[in-house]
Order: structure tokens, then C-alpha cells, then sequence
């Protein structure tokens, strides 16, 4: 039996729309960054438009999936406890195990992209090593959700830890709100790890989550639409 | 040492050269502040001209300058978002 639904009740389709903005928001990036590209021809630009995408195409699939285990269908579910452990069988249970394991697998290329041109990474035997990691977490790990988002946390750790030390030598104060944005959203992987104390920390994580992306808007903001 | 530019990075030089002069400049002058050679430079001016974004006029004296135009502060208002937006997150 595996617990997938990690959401109090009260919280279902709150944090769907949680969700929606974030898609939005980083979808937003992802179109500007592909803008760009098309004007500079560089290989950064690109492959940075295709990590916010990742990250919006996650996004969707975590909706989509959430979307299968708020409302099952009858005949396919097996209760075994009241609201939090499920058990998926036939169909639902193909659908969540892919369909999570797609989410997590875009959402960690998308934070691994992101980390790598921050930080300027060019050895590539290190970027595979990490992808095969993320890999391996995601089809073998026994405790799956808990493991990935102790690894979304260390990459956005790593990627935070960036913004700030460039902030500490340059004092772009605009940069550094980038940083902040992205400690919202390592913050958030915490809160979700510790889900597993109490559903509290879920609601508690979507909140810090759209925190994280509403200062990575404002900043975008700043940047394309602000004259 | 910084890196080998681009064509956009030489199309910006050349139009902030233009624009740092008050929108008028002798292709002499924009050929050394853009840092371009003769032939590089007539070749960005003619594709500039087709894209309306620098004109060619004759002063008093008979002399050439070359001109701003609209689409060219366009190029550059948008290249500079762009350039803001690369080095904010880091590219």
C-alpha cells in the first residue's frame, strides 16, 4: 500500500490553483527565456527555456494526477483508510505510478537545468551523473516522494546558495530577488518532506511555493514589462 | 577577457554608438566605435538599412551620416530587457 494523497481535504483544489499560478509564472519565464534564444542564437538560452518548461509541463502533470487520485473512480479504488491511504489498483495505480514518476522526473531536469547554467557547469560527466541520479531516485527509491524532495531541496539549495554569494559580490539587488524566490521554493520542498508529521506542512509548502513564485514574477516584471 | 561578440552584440554596439550621439554619426566614427572594419561595417549598414532600423542622410557639407531610426531604439530597448533578464538569473 503506498500513501499518495498528502493534502488535507479542505486543502483539494487550493492547491490546484496554487499549482495553475506556478504554471503560469514559470511559464512566463520559459516563453521570455525561448524569446531570447530566438534572438541570441545561444545554446544558454535555449536550454534554459526548456528547463522552466520542464518545470510548467510537471506542473501539469501534477495536477492531472492529482486530479485522478482527489476524484477516483469507484470501481478502480480500494479504501484502505479513511481519506489518506489509498489503494490504487489496475488502471489508477499505472496512471499514478507514471504519471508521478513523469512529474518528478521533469520537475528535477528542470531545477538540475536551471542549477547547471547558474552555476555554470560544463563538465558533462557530472550533469549525467546527476541525471542518472535523479533517475534512480525516481524509479527505485522506496519512499519516493520524501527522497525527491530532499533532492529538489539540495538543488535548489546549491542554486540559492548561487544568487546570494553573486548578491554578496555584486549587490544586484534584482538578482537577489531571484534568490529569494528560489529559497521560497527550497523552502517549500522542507515543508513537504515534512508532510510525513502532519498534513499541515503540506498546505504550509503550496503557500511558501506560491510565495517562492510570486517574487519570481514581481521580478520578472521589473525586467519585461516595467519601462 | 570577455568573449567573442555576436552579431547582436555588434548590431547593439553600433545603434548605442549612434544613440550615445545624439542619433547621428559619420561612418567613420561609428566604425571605430563599434570597433568594426570597413567591410564588416558597410555590411551591417546595408543589412540595418533594409531593416529600417539606422537611415543614411547627407549633412551641409555633403558629408554621409547615418541615423537612428524608431525600429532601432526598438532593438535597443529590447535588447537591453533581454541582456537584464540573462544577467539577473545568471546566464
Amino acid at each position: 500500500m503506498i500513501q499518495i494523497r498528502f493534502s488535507p481535504q479542505w486543502f483539494f483544489g487550493y492547491d490546484a490553483a496554487i499549482d495553475i499560478i506556478s504554471i503560469i509564472v514559470v511559464g512566463l519565464i520559459a516563453w521570455y527565456a525561448f524569446k531570447i534564444f530566438k534572438f541570441s542564437d545561444r545554446k544558454k538560452d535555449k536550454y534554459f527555456a526548456l528547463s522552466w518548461l520542464s518545470i510548467a509541463l510537471a506542473f501539469l502533470a501534477k495536477i492531472a494526477m492529482n486530479l485522478v487520485i482527489y476524484y477516483p473512480k469507484a470501481n478502480e479504488v480500494a479504501y484502505a483508510g479513511v481519506n489518506v491511504v489509498v489503494q490504487y489498483t489496475g488502471q489508477s495505480r499505472m496512471l499514478y505510478v507514471f504519471g508521478f514518476a513523469f512529474y518528478r522526473f521533469l520537475f528535477l531536469m528542470g531545477l538540475l537545468g536551471i542549477y547547471y547554467l547558474v552555476t555554470k557547469e560544463q563538465n558533462r560527466y557530472n550533469i549525467l551523473m546527476t541525471i542518472l541520479l535523479a533517475i534512480m531516485i525516481i524509479l527505485f527509491s522506496g519512499s519516493q516522494y520524501f527522497v525527491f524532495h530532499l533532492f529538489a531541496a539540495i538543488i535548489l539549495a546549491g542554486t540559492v546558495y548561487n544568487y546570494l554569494w553573486h548578491y554578496r559580490k555584486n549587490k544586484n539587488v534584482v538578482r537577489q530577488n531571484v534568490g529569494w524566490g528560489f529559497a521560497g521554493l527550497l523552502a517549500s520542498q522542507v515543508l513537504f518532506v515534512l508532510t510525513a508529521v502532519h498534513d499541515v506542512f503540506y498546505v504550509a509548502g503550496q503557500v511558501v511555493q506560491l510565495v517562492g513564485f510570486l517574487f519570481l514574477s514581481f521580478t520578472f516584471y521589473t525586467i519585461v514589462f516595467k519601462k | 577577457m570577455a568573449g567573442r561578440r555576436t552579431k547582436m552584440d555588434i548590431i547593439n554596439d553600433m545603434l548605442g554608438s549612434i544613440q550615445d550621439k545624439g542619433g547621428k554619426i559619420k561612418p567613420t566614427h561609428l566604425m571605430y566605435k563599434a570597433n568594426l572594419s570597413h567591410k564588416l561595417l558597410n555590411g551591417y549598414l546595408d543589412e540595418l538599412v533594409n531593416k529600417e532600423m539606422i537611415g543614411k542622410i547627407e549633412g551641409k557639407a555633403g558629408n554621409q551620416y547615418i541615423i537612428i531610426k524608431d525600429k532601432g531604439h526598438e532593438f535597443l530597448a529590447h535588447f537591453r530587457k533581454m541582456r537584464e533578464f540573462q544577467d539577473t538569473f545568471g546566464l
